[in-house]
Protein backbone atom coordinates (compact mmCIF):
# COMPACT_ATOMS: atom_id res chain seq x y z
CA UNK A 1 0.00 0.00 0.00
CA UNK A 2 1.11 3.63 -0.96
CA UNK A 3 0.06 5.76 2.18
CA UNK A 4 1.88 8.79 1.02
CA UNK A 5 -0.11 12.01 0.88
CA UNK A 6 -2.15 12.20 -2.37
CA UNK A 7 -0.03 14.48 -4.66
CA UNK A 8 -1.64 17.16 -6.71
CA UNK A 9 -0.38 16.83 -10.61
CA UNK A 10 1.88 19.06 -12.14
CA UNK A 11 -1.47 20.22 -14.79
CA UNK A 12 -3.63 20.76 -11.36
CA UNK A 13 -1.08 23.42 -10.28
CA UNK A 14 0.74 25.29 -13.48
CA UNK A 15 -2.26 24.91 -15.51
CA UNK A 16 -3.32 28.62 -17.55
CA UNK A 17 -1.15 30.20 -14.47
CA UNK A 18 -1.59 33.00 -16.42
CA UNK A 19 -5.68 33.44 -16.52
CA UNK A 20 -6.74 33.48 -12.89
CA UNK A 21 -10.15 33.55 -14.14
CA UNK A 22 -9.84 29.79 -15.92
CA UNK A 23 -8.42 28.25 -12.68
CA UNK A 24 -10.69 30.14 -10.53
CA UNK A 25 -13.47 28.93 -12.71
CA UNK A 26 -12.05 25.38 -12.05
CA UNK A 27 -12.09 25.71 -8.62
CA UNK A 28 -16.00 26.71 -8.19
CA UNK A 29 -17.41 23.81 -10.48
CA UNK A 30 -15.31 21.57 -9.01
CA UNK A 31 -16.95 22.79 -5.53
CA UNK A 32 -20.14 22.12 -7.21
CA UNK A 33 -19.49 19.21 -8.30
CA UNK A 34 -18.38 17.64 -5.18
CA UNK A 35 -21.48 19.16 -3.41
CA UNK A 36 -23.39 17.25 -5.45
CA UNK A 37 -21.38 14.06 -5.40
CA UNK A 38 -22.20 14.43 -1.93
CA UNK A 39 -25.34 14.40 -1.62
CA UNK A 40 -26.51 12.15 -3.86
CA UNK A 41 -24.06 9.52 -1.81
CA UNK A 42 -25.22 10.80 1.37
CA UNK A 43 -28.99 10.14 0.00
CA UNK A 44 -27.89 6.60 -0.98
CA UNK A 45 -25.87 6.09 2.25
CA UNK A 46 -29.49 6.63 4.14
CA UNK A 47 -31.30 4.35 1.89
CA UNK A 48 -29.20 1.63 2.93
CA UNK A 49 -29.70 2.25 6.24
CA UNK A 50 -26.36 3.88 7.42
CA UNK A 51 -26.69 6.33 10.69
CA UNK A 52 -25.67 9.83 10.49
CA UNK A 53 -22.53 9.11 12.69
CA UNK A 54 -20.94 6.88 10.44
CA UNK A 55 -21.77 9.09 7.53
CA UNK A 56 -20.22 11.79 9.63
CA UNK A 57 -17.11 9.68 10.15
CA UNK A 58 -16.65 8.39 6.55
CA UNK A 59 -17.10 12.09 5.43
CA UNK A 60 -14.43 13.44 8.07
CA UNK A 61 -17.20 15.50 9.85
CA UNK A 62 -19.75 15.50 12.85
CA UNK A 63 -22.61 13.48 12.99
CA UNK A 64 -24.73 17.22 13.93
CA UNK A 65 -22.83 18.65 10.36
CA UNK A 66 -24.06 15.93 7.98
CA UNK A 67 -27.46 15.52 9.72
CA UNK A 68 -27.50 19.72 9.72
CA UNK A 69 -26.58 19.87 6.06
CA UNK A 70 -28.60 16.88 4.78
CA UNK A 71 -30.98 15.56 7.27
CA UNK A 72 -34.15 16.88 5.58
CA UNK A 73 -34.39 15.17 2.46
CA UNK B 1 -34.15 51.09 -7.48
CA UNK B 2 -36.54 48.29 -8.53
CA UNK B 3 -39.78 50.91 -8.91
CA UNK B 4 -37.75 51.96 -12.60
CA UNK B 5 -38.07 48.41 -14.07
CA UNK B 6 -40.22 47.71 -16.37
CA UNK B 7 -42.64 43.94 -15.19
CA UNK B 8 -40.18 41.82 -18.08
CA UNK B 9 -37.24 43.63 -16.25
CA UNK B 10 -38.14 42.74 -12.95
CA UNK B 11 -39.00 38.80 -14.11
CA UNK B 12 -34.97 39.26 -15.74
CA UNK B 13 -33.76 39.71 -12.27
CA UNK B 14 -35.96 37.46 -10.32
CA UNK B 15 -35.18 34.93 -13.45
CA UNK B 16 -31.47 35.38 -13.10
CA UNK B 17 -31.93 34.47 -9.12
CA UNK B 18 -33.31 31.34 -9.97
CA UNK B 19 -31.27 30.43 -12.19
CA UNK B 20 -28.29 31.15 -9.55
CA UNK B 21 -30.19 29.18 -7.41
CA UNK B 22 -30.72 25.91 -10.34
CA UNK B 23 -27.24 26.02 -11.02
CA UNK B 24 -26.57 26.16 -7.13
CA UNK B 25 -23.57 29.23 -8.05
CA UNK B 26 -22.66 30.45 -4.91
CA UNK B 27 -23.44 34.30 -6.13
CA UNK B 28 -25.67 35.94 -8.61
CA UNK B 29 -23.34 37.14 -11.49
CA UNK B 30 -24.14 39.27 -14.50
CA UNK B 31 -23.92 35.88 -16.35
CA UNK B 32 -26.82 35.07 -14.85
CA UNK B 33 -28.62 38.25 -15.57
CA UNK B 34 -27.91 37.00 -19.09
CA UNK B 35 -29.32 34.29 -19.23
CA UNK B 36 -32.18 36.08 -17.30
CA UNK B 37 -32.31 38.62 -20.38
CA UNK B 38 -32.52 35.61 -22.60
CA UNK B 39 -35.91 33.96 -20.45
CA UNK B 40 -37.68 37.55 -21.29
CA UNK B 41 -40.33 38.07 -23.90
CA UNK B 42 -37.79 40.39 -26.08
CA UNK B 43 -34.63 38.46 -24.90
CA UNK B 44 -34.02 36.18 -27.85
CA UNK B 45 -34.56 38.24 -30.39
CA UNK B 46 -32.43 41.17 -28.59
CA UNK B 47 -29.53 38.40 -28.27
CA UNK B 48 -29.87 36.31 -31.24
CA UNK B 49 -30.17 33.01 -28.62
CA UNK B 50 -31.94 31.18 -26.43
CA UNK B 51 -31.71 30.64 -22.88
CA UNK B 52 -30.80 27.11 -23.11
CA UNK B 53 -27.47 28.51 -25.47
CA UNK B 54 -26.75 30.47 -23.01
CA UNK B 55 -26.54 27.96 -20.29
CA UNK B 56 -24.29 25.51 -22.85
CA UNK B 57 -21.88 28.03 -23.25
CA UNK B 58 -21.34 28.49 -19.50
CA UNK B 59 -21.72 24.60 -19.00
CA UNK B 60 -19.04 24.46 -21.70
CA UNK B 61 -17.06 27.43 -20.35
CA UNK B 62 -16.73 24.98 -16.68
CA UNK B 63 -16.16 22.25 -18.56
CA UNK B 64 -13.29 23.90 -20.38
CA UNK B 65 -11.66 25.49 -17.43
CA UNK B 66 -11.54 21.65 -15.30
CA UNK B 67 -10.26 20.88 -18.70
CA UNK B 68 -7.11 23.64 -18.52
CA UNK B 69 -6.45 22.02 -15.02
CA UNK B 70 -6.13 18.30 -16.41
CA UNK B 71 -9.52 17.06 -14.91
CA UNK B 72 -11.84 16.21 -17.76
CA UNK B 73 -15.46 15.02 -16.28
CA UNK B 74 -18.85 15.46 -18.46
CA UNK B 75 -21.13 18.11 -16.67
CA UNK B 76 -24.54 17.75 -16.33
CA UNK B 77 -26.57 20.00 -18.24
CA UNK B 78 -29.88 19.87 -16.26
CA UNK B 79 -29.71 18.45 -13.46
CA UNK B 80 -32.49 16.66 -12.43
CA UNK B 81 -33.57 15.61 -8.92
CA UNK B 82 -34.37 17.03 -5.69
CA UNK B 83 -35.15 20.73 -5.31
CA UNK B 84 -32.09 22.85 -4.35
CA UNK B 85 -31.09 24.40 -1.19
CA UNK B 86 -32.81 27.93 -1.34
CA UNK B 87 -30.32 30.23 0.76
CA UNK B 88 -29.83 34.02 0.47
CA UNK B 89 -27.15 34.82 -2.33
CA UNK B 90 -25.59 38.01 -2.85
CA UNK B 91 -25.49 39.93 -6.26
CA UNK B 92 -21.73 40.09 -6.96
CA UNK B 93 -19.85 43.40 -8.05
CA UNK B 94 -20.70 42.94 -12.13
CA UNK B 95 -24.19 41.80 -11.78
CA UNK B 96 -24.69 45.49 -9.45
CA UNK B 97 -22.96 47.37 -11.99
CA UNK B 98 -25.28 45.81 -15.48
CA UNK B 99 -28.35 47.13 -12.87
CA UNK B 100 -26.52 50.49 -12.34
CA UNK B 101 -25.70 50.82 -16.01
CA UNK B 102 -29.35 49.95 -16.99
CA UNK B 103 -30.61 53.11 -15.26
CA UNK B 104 -27.92 54.82 -16.86
CA UNK B 105 -28.41 53.70 -20.31
CA UNK B 106 -32.60 54.84 -19.94
CA UNK B 107 -31.62 57.93 -18.22
CA UNK B 108 -29.34 59.05 -21.42
CA UNK B 109 -32.15 57.83 -23.68
CA UNK B 110 -34.59 59.79 -21.47
CA UNK B 111 -36.44 56.80 -21.11
CA UNK B 112 -38.85 56.65 -17.66
CA UNK B 113 -38.81 53.18 -17.15
CA UNK B 114 -35.79 50.17 -17.23
CA UNK B 115 -36.43 47.90 -19.75
CA UNK B 116 -34.93 44.55 -20.81
CA UNK B 117 -33.38 46.83 -23.62
CA UNK B 118 -31.71 48.36 -21.48
CA UNK B 119 -30.60 45.55 -19.29
CA UNK B 120 -28.80 44.49 -22.97
CA UNK B 121 -27.58 47.92 -23.64
CA UNK B 122 -25.81 47.45 -19.83
CA UNK B 123 -24.39 44.06 -20.47
CA UNK B 124 -22.72 45.48 -23.79
CA UNK B 125 -21.55 48.70 -22.51
CA UNK B 126 -19.78 47.27 -18.85
CA UNK B 127 -18.23 44.50 -20.90
CA UNK B 128 -17.50 42.20 -17.61
CA UNK B 129 -14.54 39.96 -19.00
CA UNK B 130 -16.65 36.84 -18.01
CA UNK B 131 -19.55 38.16 -20.19
CA UNK B 132 -17.50 39.43 -23.13
CA UNK B 133 -16.45 35.94 -23.11
CA UNK B 134 -19.42 34.09 -23.02
CA UNK B 135 -20.76 36.33 -25.37
CA UNK B 136 -17.78 35.13 -27.50
CA UNK B 137 -18.66 31.99 -27.22
CA UNK B 138 -22.39 32.39 -28.48
CA UNK B 139 -20.80 33.98 -31.67
CA UNK B 140 -22.15 37.77 -30.19
CA UNK B 141 -20.35 40.84 -30.65
CA UNK B 142 -20.31 43.25 -27.89
CA UNK B 143 -20.65 46.31 -30.27
CA UNK B 144 -22.80 44.41 -32.75
CA UNK B 145 -25.29 43.79 -30.31
CA UNK B 146 -25.42 47.47 -28.59
CA UNK B 147 -25.91 48.74 -32.42
CA UNK B 148 -28.67 46.03 -33.20
CA UNK B 149 -30.24 46.51 -29.68
CA UNK B 150 -30.64 50.68 -30.50
CA UNK B 151 -31.81 49.90 -33.69
CA UNK B 152 -34.67 47.97 -31.99
CA UNK B 153 -35.38 50.74 -29.58
CA UNK B 154 -35.64 53.42 -32.26
CA UNK B 155 -37.96 51.83 -34.44
CA UNK B 156 -40.00 51.04 -31.44
CA UNK B 157 -40.00 54.51 -30.26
Amino acid sequence: MDDREPTVSATLLDADADDPATGLRAVVTLRRLAERLEAEHVARARLAGWTWERIGDALGVSRQAVHKKHGRS
Amino acid sequence: MFEHFSADAVKVVHAAVAEAQRCEDPVISAEHLLVGIATARDGPRLLGVEADDVRRARSDRDRDALAAVGIDVALERHVPGRPRRRRHRRFTRDAKGVLDEALKQAIGLQHRRIGVEHLVLAVTARCDDDVVRLLDRLGIDTDRLRATTLDTIRRAA
